[in-house]
Formats: structure tokens, sequence, C-alpha cells
């Protein structure tokens, strides 16, 4: 039985094909990226960075940064891209990942940062944000997926008006990439964020940052790149630009394994099995007496990702009794996304966490809702 | 002395360069990549080693792929000269 539900926190379990590759990547491949004749090192990015870009459409492989988690990819462009001056607009179910360099960076560099609000249940109006690029600004920074409540911003529709606006647009898909489909030319996406350890598959220390055509950071980390070894600056050409040091180089062979399976399986065959799944745990949770289900309550426009709370409990006692009694893993608290919970009202006692994987089973499923039932019982006594 | 049979060819990027290997397996072109001469320059980095002969082939394919051949050199006595 897998009672794993924090996938949103990282996935679990992953493919077979994954273990291997990285069991393998550790025995038998020698050399270091770039710095070995023939290595198979360089190979292995190169491969993870094609089927990337098959996945979400990207034309020049070159362009996409290999980096250790979407945190790292995020701060790569908002650090690297902004000046003094410089105006940026985000929306306020944004994670700490993006809030908290764009703070930073308004109090130490003077950006002038604007932030639109989402609904109670966590959706962006595109109206409010045409409304706010009346005014330009340099970029546009979207949470596709809310990690919270699952919450996935329309982003055909977003794009459409970032790209009309002259702004760059930037897509943090922590949540959604390999959940849902995502193509960078319909989207209209300028740079494309995400983990490889969530719904790519991959092993955690694995993530990427796309760069569209024309948008060129400063680094934010110089040093070895395995090129131009004899001069004292960064290479300029990408993606060695961005590549300082030497990348998790059995992570990323993970990563290449869990990218062909998800390619193999296709986005189609993923996006129904997460459609199923939604619409199985959100139909358990609405039957559950006891408990409120924190934003959509719908199975449209969303990931598998349910908050919810105990009217008048802490969240963290819920929690602990599915953890201690029902051996059931799941996500109290804020989750690094205080200004989601603040648009969802459950700022500063947070929720309990539901994340359900790809690889749940209906016994799975049927064991989370009779234990949450039962929990919340207890919790009631 | 008898120039090599083999060439090297230098492109501009360390990408570039995997991308020709996948396209010169692709078109069944033989090729070893391998460190490059720091004769040649001292960056870090590997070139791909083929025959004279496929010179024009591989030209045409880095060509389609829109990839920037720095430099072909032949090697005479052990050292490293630009032919192309």
């Amino acid at each position: 039985m897998n009672s794993y539900f924090d996938n949103a926190a990282t996935s679990w379990p992953k493919p077979e094909l994954v273990y291997r590759a990285v069991d393998e990547c550790l025995r038998n491949l020698p050399g270091s990226p770039g710095r070995t004749a023939g290595g198979s090192g360089d190979r292995l990015l190169f491969d993870v960075r094609n089927l990337i870009a098959r996945l979400f459409n990207i034309r020049d492989s070159s362009r996409i940064i290999l980096t250790f988690n979407s945190t790292m990819s995020l701060n790569l462009a908002i650090q690297g891209l902004l000046k003094p001056g410089d105006r940026v607009v985000t929306g306020s179910m944004e994670h700490n990942a993006v809030s908290r360099p764009l703070k930073a960076l308004e109090n130490n560099l003077g950006i002038r940062l604007d932030v639109i609000r989402a609904s109670p249940d966590g959706y962006l109006d595109p109206d409010d944000l045409r409304r706010t690029l009346c005014l330009p600004a340099k970029l546009v920074v979207i949470n596709h997926g809310s990690n919270v409540c699952g919450s996935l911003q329309p982003i055909e529709a977003i794009g459409r008006i970032v790209r009309d606006s002259g702004a760059w647009f930037m897509l943090d898909a922590s949540q959604s990439a390999g959940a849902v489909p995502i193509d960078v030319e319909r989207h209209c996406i300028d740079i494309l964020a995400a983990p490889g350890h969530k719904s790519l598959l991959g092993p955690t220390g694995t993530g990427f940052c796309y760069l569209g055509p024309g948008i060129d950071p400063e680094p934010l980390m110089f040093g070895g790149t395995g090129s131009q070894s004899e001069r004292d600056t960064q290479p300029l050409h990408l993606p060695d630009r961005y590549e300082s040091g030497t990348l998790n180089f059995h992570g990323l062979a993970g990563l290449r394994a869990a990218l062909g399976y998800l390619l193999d399986r296709g986005p189609a065959d993923i996006e129904r099995c997460e459609t199923e799944l939604n619409r199985e745990v959100l139909s358990g949770l609405q039957s559950i007496e006891g408990i409120e289900l924190i934003g959509p309550v719908h199975n449209r426009e969303r990931l598998p990702v349910f908050s919810i709370v105990c009217p008048g409990k802490d969240p963290a006692d819920l929690s602990n009794i599915l953890s201690e009694d029902f051996d059931i893993a799941t996500r109290v608290g804020l989750h690094c996304a205080p200004w989601a919970h603040r648009t969802l009202g459950t700022y500063p006692g947070g929720t309990v966490r539901i994340s359900p994987g790809l690889f749940h089973t209906d016994p799975d499923i049927r064991n989370l809702l009779d234990s949450l039932d039962q929990a919340v019982r207890k919790l009631s006594r | 002395m008898t120039p090599e049979p083999f060439v090297i060819v230098l492109f501009a990027t360390v990408h570039q360069t995997l991308k020709m290997e996948s396209r010169l397996e692709k078109e069944g072109i033989p090729y070893r990549t391998i460190a490059k001469p720091r004769s040649i320059s001292e960056e870090c980095g590997v070139v791909l080693r083929i025959s004279r002969e496929d010179i024009g082939r591989v030209q045409s394919a880095a060509s389609r792929e829109e990839c920037t051949i720095k430099g072909v050199y032949r090697q005479i006595n052990h050292q490293w000269s630009r032919i192309d």
C-alpha cells in the first residue's frame, strides 16, 4: 500500500528505470561532463536537454540550462535579468522561490513589484493582468500550478497578454511540468523553470531553466565550465555560461530515464491519469464530514494537490493522526507559500496538503479516504 | 611524410559538437570524439576526428544543423595544421 501523499514536495515512487539509471551511472559511467575526451558525461547532459526540448517544444536545446532545482532556476532568471527601476508583475499565489527573490530585489535593487491578487479559490483573472500591463513591465512571473491548492492558471491567455505587452513571460512550472502539457511556443513562454524531481519523476538535485532567444541574464555563478579555460571571463555561449562547476551527473542520469518514460507514455496519457486522480480524490474528500476543501472544488484546471482544514482544529493534529495512526504522509503548514495561504484565507494556520502521485492505485486512494475519515472523527471527539 | 588519413573538425561549442555526433551517426559518417589538441587552441573541449574524404559531407551536415565549424586540421609529423 502506497501511503505517501506528499508528491507536491517530491514524487515517489519513481519509475523503476530511474533507479536503474542512477545505479548504472554511479557504477559504470566514467568521466566528468566536458572534461574527458569522448566522455559519456557530455552526451548525458545533451540527451537530457534534448528530451526536455521535446517535452516542452523548445527549438534550441542549448538554451536549456541544467540546474539543481527549480529555486535555482528561478533565481538564475530573476536575479540575473532585473536591473534597478525594472517593473515586475506577479500573482498572489507565488511560492517563496519567486516571492523572496523579488522582495529582496525590491528592497535592495529598487525594482517595482506589482502583485495581482488571485480569487479566493486561487485563480488569476487574465483581465486583471491585461489592465496591470497597461503600464510597461520588464517581466511577468507566474506560478502555473499552486503547490497549496492545485489551481492551474490560464497560461494560454496569460502568455498571449504578456507577449502583446512586450514583457517577458516567466513560468514557474514547479508543480505542473510533467503533469500537464506545456508548450513554450503556444503559451508564449520566454523563461521556463522546473525541477526534475516532482512530476518529471527524476531524482532530487535536478532541474532546468529554459532561456528563450534574447534572454541573457547575468550569470549567478562563475567558475569552471570545461570550455575557454584560458580566459578569466565566463564564456558567452550557452549553456556553458550558466553551468559552472560539476552538475548532479548521477541525478541527471535518472532524469534522462524519467523524461524518456514520460515521453513514451505520452502527455495525453499522463494528463488522463492526473484527471482521474483529481476526480477520485476530490469526490472522496467532498464526502467526508468535518473537513473543508480549500481552493478549487472542481475537477477542471487543477492539479492533484488538495488542501484541507478541520474548522477550529490545528491542521498539525490532523496530519499527526494520519501519520501515527495510519502511516499516511501529508504536509502541514504554509508550504513555503504564505502569499497563497493569504489569498486562500488560510494564513497563518495553514492547511494539511494531500498530493497523490501518478502511481497511486484505487486501493491506495480508498485507504487514504477511509483513514482521513477516521482521523477526522478521532480529532472531533 | 604522408599526412594522416584523418582530420579533426573543431566546432564552436561542446553542445554543437554533440549535435554533430548525432547527425553523423544518422548519416552513417564514421567519427571519433577526441580531446582537442592543445596546439590548436588552449580551450578545453573535444573535436570530431573524421576521414579526410568525409570533409565535404561533414561540412554539409554542419550547415544543415546550423553548427559552426571553427576549423578543420590535419596532422603532419605530429603537428596540426589548419586546412580549412
